[in-house]
Formats: C-alpha cells, structure tokens, sequence
C-alpha cells in the first residue's frame, strides 16, 4: 500500500493524498477484472481486498467506447455498482458484458483556483476538474479530454454544463491530479521497447507499413496526408531502435516511392518533402534532382526545410533564402534548425534555437521534432528545453493501456494531451526523440 | 443580479468610508488595507481565501434585505423597542460586512469582484414571505438569528484566530464583533417569545428547531481544505479547513445552541441525537 497521508477533502470527494502505489495499483486493477467477471453473470461477489480510503470514479468502456461512469464516496465496490447501471452514455448492451474494460481513477489532491484563472492552468487530458457547488463536488475526469479532445477551455464548458450553470469567472475551480488504473492490465515498463512493439505493430508480412492505428479498435488505416513521408519517419526510427523489421518496411517504401503508388502527394514541396523524410530514413531516393527542379516561391517553407536538413551546405541559395525569410512569420522552424547547424550558419542557429526554446508546442510529433533539432546544441539552455520536453513526449506514451484503448496500442505515443491519434510518424518522432 | 462593490461619487462614500468601515456604530477595528501583500502567500492559498470572502460577501450582502424583513416584521408585531431597535443595526452591520468582505476578497483576487445574488434571493424568496407574521418571525429567529448567527459567530471567530495576516485577522476581527450581538438578538427574541408561546406554538417551533438541528452537522460539514503546502497560509488568511470547522460546529452545537435551545422548552437534544451524521 501506498505511504499513509490525510487525506484532503473536497466537498464529497476524498482525495487519495498520495500517488497509488505499485501494491495499490495490482489490488484495483485485479479488483476491477473481478468485479467484471462478476457482472457477466452475477454469480459470487467478489471479496476485494483492502483498497484505498478514498473515493474512485469508474468508467466502463465496450469496444472503446464510453458506456458508463459513476464516482461514489463509498468505495469501488459501489462505484463499480453504480456504473454498471448507468445509461447517460448508452450503457451496457447483455452482448457486450463480456468484452467490457474498466477504469477507476481517484483524485490524488486539489488545487484551488480562480474560476477566470482555470483556463491558463488546467492542462487538458491531464488534469481533472471540479467544481463545488451546495457541498456537492461535479468532477470532470482527464479521460474526457482525452477522448474527446476538448482543449482547456472546452472541458472548462463541459463542466459548467454538467453542473447546469453557465461557466462563470467567479468562484473557484479545482484542479486535480488524478490517478488511473485499468482493468486490462496491458504494460511496458521500458518506453523505447514499447515504441518499438507499437512500430513493428504497423508492418505487416510484406514490408508494408500502416499510416495510423485506431485508438479503440486496434484496426490499422494505411491512407493519410503525406503518407509516404510520414512512414518514411516510421522506417527511420524503426532502424533506430534496432528493429528486425527495418529491412523489410524500408524495401517496401522503396518501391513504394520509385512507383509513386497510390497516396503519393501531388504537390511539388510535399513532394519534395516527402523525399526528403525518405532520404533522412536511408533511402536511396531522387532527391537532389526534385530539389532543383522545386519552385521556391510557391513551395511551403516547412518542406523547403525538411529538405535543407537533409541537403545542408548543398542547399540552393534561393532555397535557403525562402527558408530564412519565413521565419519572420513562422519562426518555430525545428528542420530549418538542423538545416542551419548543417550549413554553420551560426545566426540562423541562433535565432532557430531561441524560437524553439521559447515555442515548443503541446503537440508530441513538433515537440519531439524539436528536440531532435535542439539534441547538437550544447547550451544549457537548449538542454534544460530537451529535458521538459523529453518529459512532455514521453507523459504522452501507452506505457498502461487504458481501458478506452485497443490493447494493441500499447507502447504508442498520442499526438497531443487531447488527441487520441495513433499515427506511425508520432511513435517515429518521439522514439527518435527520446531513445 | 450581479454586486460589486460601488459608493457614490458624493460626500456619503466618504462618510462611509469613514465613519462606516472604520468606526462604524459600535467601535471597530482598522483595518489596515495597505499592509496586505499578495506576493507573500501561494496562489491556493489565495484562490481559498478570495472564494471565502466571496461567498462571505454573498451572504452578507443577502442578509442586509433579509434582516431589513426581520426589523419591519418585529416593528409590525409591536415587538419591544430595544429588540426592534437591536435589529435595525444588524442590516447596517451586514453591508459593512459585505463591504469588508468585497474588499478583502477584490485583494486575494487582484481584480474586482462580483458576486451573483440571484440564486440566494431566489432562496430567500422560497424561504421567507415578504411580510414576516409573529410566527414567521420565531422561525426566522430561530433558524437564521439564533441558530444562524451563533454558528457564523464561532466560525468567524475560529477563522480571526487562525488569521495571522494582519487584513485577514482584521476584517475578521471586525465582522465577529458584531455577530456576537446578531446571535444575542436571536436569543433574547427567543426569551421574549417564549412565555407567549402555547403548547401548540412551542411545538411549532420546537419542530422547526430540530429540523433545523438534525442537518447541521451534514450542512456545515465541509470547510475549505488547502492542498498540501499551502494550508498554512490558508489557515493565515483566515481560510478554515473541514477539521477545524467540524470542531467547532460541533462544540457550539453541544455547548451553546442545544442547551439553549433546551432551555427554552424545545427539546433540541433529542433531535441532535438524532443528526443526519457526515460519513468519515
């Protein structure tokens, strides 16, 4: 059990005072599987061990999606009762008890703010909140962020839409931490071994590699924007992590991209862009011919980068011209950066780096490009920014499948807080970010 | 309907500035606005003590009208001068009150603050005919001046002193000295009141008393707890957490409400016995 604190009241709410610990953890997650089997068929309750003093929030899901979800004061037991009964999200269908996953999460502490603060400080898909009101605390949990994709403004409205009042800017909102156990008892302890298992998961027998992953399926998708290049990130960082199946995917893009197969862009920069991420991945692909031919004034200077990264001092000027005057309007340029390290243009560095540092987005596949382009620099400054970020990318990992997501997700990185997108090219960034 | 806190342009806000906020009718304390510094204390902290003198604000506020009610309802029963005379201060006290509250909570805050008084009117409007008759009045006395007042009184006070923050401890300071004479009202009203009362009207009151008694501890169960490392300072701006402030209700509840309201032939302790009682 975890370390004994006193635990925090909010309203109704007990918080757990302490994160779960490891013994805690293993007792929720095999009393929520008995709970399940249990409700299959309602023979013999299940006797549960000693739980945390504190009160949990259970969520049912079938086939992804959310059934059900009840919170109580009186324990799992009747958290787990109270949901199995709960219609408010459609329920659980006779047909569907046997394939349902749990979740339980509990409030580990709050923390008061202003209501016309919560905004700035509430992260979404991270934090929970609530709000108390006649001595009753209404809780919203991350998970809804998360599968929703609400940003911190719209769970913010959400909440203020379950207590049936208008969001206003008085009064308080309380933030929490919040921990979540899941009935599916899916783990990796290491991230990197895990990004590989998900990435390898994505290439089937011939070499053929999928764009994305349903979150709560499992169901590979192989068509998407920019497919080839984002596979391209796929390969490459499936070399990185030493996987078996490297040699295969990268022959199969191969011919891929020398047959302009199907999902090959059709414009110029994308294009080269996508060659580019190619030629970044060992494939021995037409780069430096499309490179020439590129019309620089109508070409994205985002792709005009990802190829200068590759192409270094060899950059055509006019390119390279292109490059450094976008970045007066768009100056988080993380492939300009390494084009500029590349060139030894030490003032593009320079002002590269600053933008960076200062404008990582929340965004897994821009953070961990950027910390690709920010790994070279020796500064104190661009490695205290490598570290924060590092610790973003990899908050965003599957290291414990949820009960929202396919089992075979584990090891994945979501593209933002909010967004369950499970694209190859975000698993690709973070593992080359991060390994 | 939204308040904030506004004085007219003319002489009286500076009348009431003056003579209102620092002297008031009864001797009062400064408050010493200036000395207050937000830097100091962790945003938490802060966020409790702005909700608390907010939702202090709100109550007081309320209470101007409400009392306003209580006065014209006594004057029309032809209640004894000094009771009516008691009461006509306590609408005074309690937009003083409001205006500390406003101020101290605009402080927390570092920007002005509203509060929202249409859902306690609403309340109130439920609750409380416009025109209160002799019996309205022993329940209004009984609920919101004796019980009512005598809680808040102890409460307030539990949270002047824990208030270390010199602001904090003043506007606390300020606001208990005059509940204490808002709960003695309630109870000299009840004194008042008693000899006239029939067997039928004491049970009356009796049963609006244990009604009023048996939620209690489940209505004032809940304090306002800091998340860890900021319940010191809440506890310096006055802010009072779940523990202290079920001690203290407690405390008042067995020591001071209960057996006076025993001592009025309402049988109080029979229904405290008999609390909805808060899970822990």
């Amino acid at each position: 059990m975890g370390k004994a604190a006193s635990p925090q009241e909010l309203a109704d709410v007990v918080t757990l005072g302490h994160s779960l610990g490891g013994g805690e953890r293993r007792a929720l997650e095999k009393a929520l599987r008995d709970l399940l089997a249990w409700h299959v068929d309602l023979r013999s309750f299940p006797r549960l061990a000693k739980l945390p003093r504190a009160s949990p929030y259970v969520s049912l899901y079938a086939r992804g999606k959310l059934r059900a979800c009840y919170g109580s004061g009186e324990g799992l037991a009747r958290a787990f009762l109270r949901a199995i009964s709960d219609t408010r999200y459609g329920g659980i269908a006779p047909e569907e008890r046997a394939e349902v996953a749990a979740d339980v999460a509990y409030v580990v502490a709050a923390r008061p703010v202003r209501a016309d603060e919560a905004a700035n400080v509430l992260e979404a898909g991270v934090h929970g909140a609530a709000t108390v009101n006649d001595d009753v605390a209404t809780v919203l949990l991350p998970s809804v962020a998360r599968e929703r994709g609400y940003d911190a403004s719209g769970f913010l409205d959400l909440l203020a839409k379950k207590t049936s009042r208008p969001r206003a800017d008085e009064g308080l909102v309380w933030i929490l931490d919040m921990d979540e156990v899941s009935s599916r008892g899916v783990s990796e302890d290491d991230p990197m071994r895990g990004a590989r298992r998900f990435l390898e998961s994505l290439v089937m027998k011939d070499g053929r590699v999928a764009f994305e992953m349903t979150p709560g399926g499992g169901e590979l998708v192989h068509t998407g924007a920019m497919l080839h290049g984002r596979i391209a990130v796929a390969v490459e960082a499936l070399d990185a992590l030493d996987s078996k199946k490297t040699r295969l995917a990268r022959a199969w893009l191969a011919r891929q991209i020398e047959r302009r197969a199907e999902g090959w862009p059709d414009r110029q920069d994308m294009i080269l862009g996508t060659l580019a991420l190619a030629a970044r991945a060992g494939l021995d692909v037409p780069f430096t011919e499309e490179a020439s031919r590129i019309d620089v004034a109508s070409a994205s200077p985002w792709h005009l980068a990802q190829a200068a990264s590759v192409l270094g001092s060899r950059t055509p000027d006019a390119m390279w011209s292109v490059i450094v005057r976008s970045l007066d309007a768009r100056p988080f340029s993380p492939y300009a950066l390494m084009a500029a390290h590349a060139r030894r243009d030490a003032a593009i560095v320079e002002r590269c780096t600053r933008a960076i540092i200062e404008g990582i987005p929340r965004e897994t596949a821009l953070a961990s490009v950027a910390i690709e382009a920010l790994l070279p620099l020796r500064t104190s400054e661009a490695k205290r920014a490598v570290r924060e970020a590092r610790t973003f990318v990899l908050a965003r990992q599957v290291l414990d499948v949820p009960a929202a997501l396919h089992p075979r997700t584990l090891g994945a990185f979501r593209a933002s807080p909010i967004a369950p997108i499970l694209r190859c090219d975000v698993t690709a960034h973070a593992a080359l970010a991060c390994g | 309907m939204k308040i904030k806190r506004v004085l007219t342009s003319t002489p009286l806000a500076r009348l009431h500035e003056r003579t209102i906020l620092q002297r008031g009718p009864r001797k009062g304390i400064a408050v010493p606005w200036q000395s207050f510094r937000r830097e100091k204390w962790p945003e938490p902290a802060l966020a409790l003590a702005y909700d608390a003198q907010r939702m202090l604000a709100l109550g007081e506020y309320s209470a101007v009208s409400l009392f306003a009610r209580f006065v014209d309802g006594l004057a029309r029963a032809g209640a004894p001068f000094d009771l009516v005379s008691a009461a006509t201060r306590v609408p005074q006290d309690e937009i003083r009150h409001a205006d500390l509250a406003f101020r101290f909570a605009s402080m927390c805050a570092a920007r002005e603050v509203t509060v929202d008084v249409s859902q306690a009117d609403e309340q109130s409007s439920k609750r409380w005919r416009e025109r209160l008759g002799i019996e309205d009045l022993d329940s209004f006395a009984i609920e919101i001046v004796a019980i009512g007042e005598t809680l808040a009184c102890g409460m307030l006070a539990a949270c002047r002193d824990g208030a270390t923050d010199p602001v904090a401890h003043a506007v606390y300071s300020n606001i208990v000295a005059d509940e204490v004479h808002h709960a003695r009202l309630g109870w000299y009203y009840l004194l008042w009141r008693a000899p006239q009362w029939t067997q039928a009207d004491r049970q009356r009151v009796a049963n609006n008393a244990g009604e009023m008694v048996v939620q209690i501890e489940t209505r004032f169960g809940r304090g306002r707890d800091a998340p860890k490392g900021a319940q010191k300072a809440a506890r310096a701006l006055g802010v009072l957490d779940t523990q202290r402030q079920r001690r203290i209700v407690s405390d008042l509840m067995e020591n001071e409400i209960v057996p006076g309201l025993d001592a009025l032939g309402l049988g109080a302790s029979h229904a405290w016995a008999k609390r909805r009682r808060l899970k822990s």
